[in-house]
């Protein structure tokens, strides 16, 4: 039966309905399909993201590596002396830096402490060690040697980065000490009590070219440990930004040497313990560097 | 970590509050970009409310000091606590600046 011109009408109007809809459907589909692309290409891009990190974590890892290779971490038997240390970054790679050796009858040791943190600093770190061990084959007096560093690393040294160095030369068969300090903690002197060494204040090493650095001497006494230090140690952080402090430092080592225990382990080992317990988990706010080196005889 | 610079009629008050921590120092140099531009050739910082300073943080103190060398600036550094005191003697700069 042929329609109506009303049902055509109506018929036409359902169509353009219809039509409207299928529109409005299509434009959804679209609109989701620009969603799904652009979730895609997000992905993509995470996906890109996290290799990179994972590229950046495995170098750095590397040059995590290649830093604590520079570092002593074996302590071979070196006559007359009892000689421990330890590094802990606060990041992977750090600026903190010791190291020791023994040329004929004397000890060339080094504690040093870079400004700031992370890659600029473990580069400046590791170029302390190794101008430390180029310097010292041919300089024998610890002012010689920080001078020479000094002015190195200060030539065009536009980032006025620097670091806090601490050189000792021990003789091995008198316990004569030279050193000399570019703005480091004082080291202690520990054997039935905990004193500073004397230090005459510098600035530390690379600042400004040309400073002149003071060489100093003491004589060790058989039984003492010298036991140098980073900041890390000091001014280690609880939660509350409460630092464990020279006070504390100075407490340990006392507690310590009452129970008659002060070999260059124990102490470090006992301090490292303590500044744990104290931060209670609070995150490493520094590098925390410790070297002991106890005189026999 | 706050810092603010004044310049009163030629007098450079640089004002640090709080603690100069590793992660604060790039914006406290920020802060300094008027100090290294002044031509004024008195500066008082006032450091009253200074906490702690890392080693970044005597970085800038660096910066301050040689920049006031090449200038011809007299810096003067008031009000630092005992324990401050103690790590400006530690690390050699009571000799950059002078010390009220």
């Amino acid at each position: 039966m042929d329609k109506t011109y009303e049902q055509l009408q109506e018929d036409n109007r359902r169509l353009a309905e219809e039509n409207e809809r299928l529109k409005n459907e299509y434009e959804k589909l679209g609109e989701m399909y620009d969603d799904l692309s652009l979730s895609y290409e997000d992905a993509l891009m995470m996906y890109d993201k996290a290799k990179e990190s994972i590229r950046m974590e495995s170098e750095l890892e590397v040059a995590s590596n290649i830093q604590m290779s520079m570092i002593p971490k074996k302590f071979p038997e070196i006559p007359n002396i009892d000689l421990y240390a330890s590094v802990s970054p606060a990041k992977e790679v750090g600026g903190d830096l010791y190291d020791f050796f023994q040329k004929d009858d004397i000890l060339f040791f080094c504690i040093g402490d870079v400004s700031g943190k992370g890659i600029p600093a473990s580069l400046l770190m590791t170029v302390t060690t190794s101008q430390f061990r180029t310097v010292s084959r041919y300089m024998s007096q610890p002012d010689q040697i920080v001078m020479a560093i000094n002015n190195q690393m200060a030539e065009g040294n536009d980032t006025h980065m620097f670091v806090t160095l601490f050189v000792g030369c021990l003789d091995l068969k008198t316990g004569h000490l030279a050193y000399c300090c570019g703005g480091h903690n004082p080291p202690l002197l520990i054997d039935t009590d905990v004193k500073r060494l004397p230090i005459s204040f510098k600035l530390p090493v690379g600042a400004i070219k040309g400073m002149k650095y003071v060489l100093q001497e003491t004589q060790i006494t058989p039984g003492t440990t010298l036991f140098l230090y980073t900041d890390g140690l000091t001014e280690a952080m609880d939660a509350d930004m409460n630092m464990f402090g020279n006070d504390r430092m100075n407490e340990t080592i006392q507690d310590l040497l009452m129970e008659g225990e002060n070999t260059p382990k124990a102490i470090i080992d006992r301090l490292t313990d303590d500044v744990r317990a104290f931060v209670k988990g609070a995150p490493q706010s520094d590098d925390l560097t410790m070297m002991a080196i106890k005189y026999k005889s | 970590m706050k810092t603010t610079v004044e310049d009163n009629d030629g007098l450079i008050t640089v004002t640090f509050e709080g603690k100069m921590e590793t992660k604060a120092t790039p914006q406290v140099e920020e802060a300094l970009n008027p100090l290294f531009a002044s031509k004024s050739k008195e500066i008082v910082i006032d450091c009253s409310k200074l906490e702690y300073i890392s080693s970044s943080g005597f970085r800038v103190f660096l910066s301050i000091a040689l920049d006031s060398q090449t200038s011809g600036k007299h810096v003067i550094i008031k009000g630092v606590n005992s324990f401050l005191h103690e790590m400006f003697k530690i690390t050699g700069f009571l000799d950059l600046f002078d010390f009220q």
